[in-house]
């Protein structure tokens, strides 16, 4: 505080010295700082408190405050698993790089064992991590747990209902055949009470008629898509009796695991919009948020559908959407899960003309994406800058890449 | 007696009471610092108005513990919600950046639940909506007045059933 300000205030106290009690108005300087602590749900309430602060979220200097403070959460940083193609000379060669440290600059070329590359081969990097283990997944059902840095694996069991390969005798038209067509991977979580890592999915069936054949009957017996859930400690599948909306998109990214529930998002289930689906692994229950298309119309092209990510963001579930008619990410956030109203979005970024194609979110909330020089490169949400990770699609083409966390507890 | 070649600043708060302090603790204490530095001669004693000497005391309290690494340790607990704003607004005066921080984290962390009717009063602000805008915004937001742990607005208590 300047001098001059300094003897105002001896001013202001001078004139009620009479007075024990200071005067109650606090100064914005003060009142914007204390409000750009409290959590969302607390400045969306006290909006009501008068005119000014209705209009926080369109204050720069106050957002500006606040986005930095939320953004600046203490969290490990990510890792990436680079899974490239290059070409070396005249042959082509596959090579898995990680990618470690505040920005990544500790780049090592990994040595993977056969058994493991075997099955990287079935599963790719597609997948889901946790507490640095990975889970990845195949297309026919096969899930392995990772540890990249210890390189230990562990293949999951399959399942009783995974195997069911069914002729059914049909009364009119001979037989008809059952068996599980998709195995999706919606979640991958962590129950702290019980010290177990558990794996949620559905099992989807085709039903293959060996002539014309009105399978009506089907829809109402126990074959109608089926959730499983997984438990370590057990090494068992486990039906659950749940209908829970599920998506064709299961990818690294377009779920998210925090505090014990399980997210993953659906562009459309049935006549109900875009929402998110929270499963609490605790009681096994789960809660559907749909998502306003005032908070994020991306989902109304449906030309090419956009790019989604599901992120942590300061213990809130963030939703990051890329629109590529004006280059921007928009950012927002979940603070009530079930409650459409209690969406805010934070932050948009951009326009980013540099962009090629985005990939995914990390652990802290940075955006990796390509850049239209091959560079992958990597947006910091806080300072919105850019910054390259080290690696270049030059000879090379990065065909899988997933970016996780370190492990934080004992594994 | 002091000057500004010893290493104690003397610091006259509201009630009269001199507090003399460590050079480096008043240098945390920026407009202390810019009235030493106006003030090129030796300055006897520096009046910190607006500043109780039960705040100096918290204010040293904070310090000791800043400088033996123990910042967390510091709590203003026993301080009821008013005692908490007057020292805030001390601190403020004195721009003090770190304890300003954790003073206004504290004032967030007691007023996180709290309802708007409470959070007008704590700031001294009037509302300044008419009828119809109050009841838009609040429809608006209505879903963050809900929770077991919300505050209830007073005036919204009368019209429960």
């Amino acid at each position: 505080m300047e001098f001059h300000q300094h003897c105002i205030l001896q001013k202001r106290s001078m004139a009620s010295t009479n007075e024990k009690v200071i005067s109650s108005y606090i100064p914005d300087e003060i009142s914007y700082s204390i409000l750009s602590k409290l959590p969302l749900k607390s400045l969306k309430r006290f909006k009501c408190v008068q005119k000014s602060w209705s209009l926080l979220c369109e204050n720069h200097h106050f957002m500006n405050m606040f986005l930095n403070r939320f953004l600046s959460y203490n969290d490990p940083t990510s890792l990436i698993l680079l899974r490239v193609l290059e070409n070396i000379n005249v042959t082509c060669e596959e090579i898995f790089y990680s990618f470690s440290g505040e920005r990544f600059e500790n780049k090592v070329k990994l040595d993977w064992s056969s058994s493991l590359e075997n099955h990287f081969e079935i599963t790719g990097l597609f997948g889901q991590h946790l507490n640095g283990t990975l889970c990845l997944y195949g297309d026919y059902g096969e899930i392995v747990l990772l540890n990249p840095t210890t390189q230990t694996m562990k293949p999951l069991p399959a399942s009783e209902a995974q195997s069911v390969e069914l002729s059914i005798p049909d009364e009119a038209f001979g037989y008809v055949d059952l068996q599980v067509e998709y195995c999706l991977v919606h979640g991958f979580g962590y129950e702290p009470v019980i010290n177990d890592y558990k794996v949620i999915r559905i099992l989807i069936y085709n039903l293959q008629s060996s002539a014309q054949s009105d399978a009506d009957w089907l829809s109402d017996t126990n074959f109608n898509p089926i959730w499983e859930i997984y438990s370590l400690r057990s090494n068992s599948w486990r039906k659950l009796h749940v209908n829970m909306p599920y998506t064709w998109e299961c990818t690294d990214g377009a779920q998210v695991y925090m505090d014990g529930v399980c997210h993953w998002f659906c562009r459309s289930y049935r006549n109900v919009g875009p929402c998110l689906v929270s499963f609490y692994l605790r009681n096994e229950e789960f809660l559907v948020t749909l998502i306003p298309s005032d908070i994020d119309n991306c989902f109304d092209f449906d030309v090419q559908p956009s790019w989604i990510n599901l992120a942590v963001l300061n213990e809130y579930i963030a939703l990051i959407s890329y629109h590529k008619e004006t280059t921007t990410f928009h950012i927002s956030i979940l603070s009530e899960f079930g409650m459409k109203e209690s969406w805010t979005k934070l932050l948009i970024v951009g326009p980013l003309s540099c962009v090629q194609c985005p990939i995914k979110v990390g652990t802290k909330g940075e955006i990796f994406f390509i850049r239209k020089d091959a560079e992958l490169v990597w947006l910091d949400l806080s300072t919105q800058m850019i910054a390259e990770v080290g690696y270049k699609e030059r000879e090379a083409r990065i065909t899988e890449i997933i970016v996780y966390k370190e492990s934080i507890l004992p594994n | 007696m002091a000057s500004s070649s010893s290493n104690l600043i003397s610091l006259k708060t509201s009630d009269g009471t001199v507090f003399k302090v460590e050079r480096a603790l008043a240098k945390t204490m920026k407009t202390v610092q810019a009235i030493i530095e106006e003030a090129d001669a030796n300055i006897y004693m520096i009046p910190i108005h607006n500043v109780f000497s039960h705040h100096m005391d918290m204010i040293i309290d904070y310090y000791k513990l800043s400088v033996a690494g123990k910042s967390k340790e510091f709590s203003v607990e026993k301080l009821d919600n008013d005692e908490l704003k007057d020292f805030l607004l001390a601190v403020h005066y004195l721009n003090m950046e770190d304890l300003f921080e954790v003073l206004t984290q504290a004032v967030a962390d007691r007023l996180e639940k709290k309802s708007v009717g409470y959070v007008r009063k704590y700031f001294g602000i009037e509302n300044d909506f008419t009828p119809e805008e109050y009841a838009a915004i609040r429809k608006k937001n209505d879903w963050a007045f809900k929770g077991d742990d919300i505050e209830p607005e007073e005036d919204e208590e009368k019209q429960e059933e």
